[in-house]
């Protein structure tokens, strides 16, 4: 069964089109057809973070005006995995009805969707929501955003969707040791979220990195996969993001390069 | 100096119930802005003049008065 799920966050900068790519990825490689749709209409940057710019046709903005069909518009990624690309056109001139129609002939051919939704919680974000069954929340350990991630999840609590998770991106293992940031369950505590998962900081990823171009045994490509294989239906594993910290000799490289 | 996580975990908490305290009516909000953009859809509406009043009457009947100006109404088109 087909399933759509929105990823917001309500602040910006955390990481919400990173995760949704990744994700996407991860459940590519398990087999799944995936289509990652980019609800960032006007604002868009999914296109850029999988390195397809070059090769949009036709975009979102295409399909509402009848110029093409929803599976014209589609940029292949690899075999399974498609991008449905926004646009740069006002982000008012599609509306909720026509995106969820967008979602429904979607879903007719994929086992996921991911919508990148906007940052905010303005007419953008409620049009991403309408379109999705699940939504999962992206946080840093940031207050700030620990603090938008909690007025989103009040929001989306007023949706009727079937499930609510939450991923702590760029979680620091050694920074929660040294107790200098909020660990990834205090976090999970403060919001009253299911915690899908926790994706550490590491030099392995940089901004709009993709686990397509990480090394199988980097932090982050281990910790997607550890999320996917939830989503998709497998027992939850989370990552301990503390673990690579821990022991005698780790802390003692630590207290050498502060 | 290092900060201590726990005062960062007790800002955090102070931050959310205060949230929690200075928007009571969040449903109330979202409903209208739901509503708004579901006629949105429908109609080229002046928004200024969008209001929602949501009220209990004498029965404890909910009692939703709805009201908006609207230069046009849009035709239904279908996806392909």
């Amino acid at each position: 069964m087909s399933k759509s799920i929105v990823i917001t966050s309500g602040k910006g900068g955390v990481g919400k089109t990173t995760v949704t790519a990744n994700l996407g990825i991860a459940l590519a490689i398990r087999g799944k057809k995936v289509v990652l749709v980019d609800g960032d209409i006007g604002l868009n940057n999914l296109d850029v973070c999988m390195h397809i710019e070059d090769r949009i046709v036709y975009d979102i903005g295409d399909v509402v005006k009848n110029k093409c069909t929803v599976s014209q518009c589609l940029v292949p990624f690899c075999d399974n995995l498609f991008v449905l690309p926004a646009t740069s056109m006002s982000a008012s001139l599609i509306t909720t009805l026509q995106f969820m129609e967008i979602i429904d002939k979607l879903k007719e051919t994929f086992d996921y969707i991911f919508i990148d939704c906007p940052a905010g919680i303005e007419n953008s974000f409620h049009r991403a929501v309408k379109g999705a069954d699940e939504a999962i929340i992206v946080t840093t350990p940031h207050i700030s955003s620990v603090r938008d991630a909690y007025k989103v999840s009040r929001v989306l609590s007023s949706y009727r969707l079937a499930k609510q998770g939450l991923i702590i991106n760029r979680m620091h293992g050694g920074n929660v040791i040294d107790k200098t940031m909020i660990s990834a369950k205090d976090i999970t505590n403060a919001l009253q979220l299911e915690l899908y998962g926790v994706v550490p900081e590491s030099n392995d990823i940089n901004l709009y990195s993709i686990i397509s171009e990480l090394k199988p045994n980097s932090a982050p490509y281990f910790s997607y996969n550890l999320i996917a294989q939830y989503i998709d239906g497998e027992s939850k594993k989370i990552y301990d993001y503390t673990a690579p910290y821990k022991g005698f000799f780790n802390k003692l490289l630590r207290k050498l390069s502060q | 100096m290092k900060k201590e996580p726990k005062g960062n975990l007790l800002r955090l908490r102070q931050i959310i119930l205060s949230d929690d305290i200075n928007i009571p009516n969040s449903t109330v909000e979202i409903l209208k802005t739901d509503t708004k953009n579901f006629f949105n859809n429908h109609f080229k509406m002046d928004n200024n003049s969008f209001e929602m009043h949501i009220s209990v009457d004498d029965d404890g009947f909910y009692q939703v008065n709805l009201n908006f100006k609207a230069m046009d109404m849009y035709d239904i088109k279908v996806i392909k």
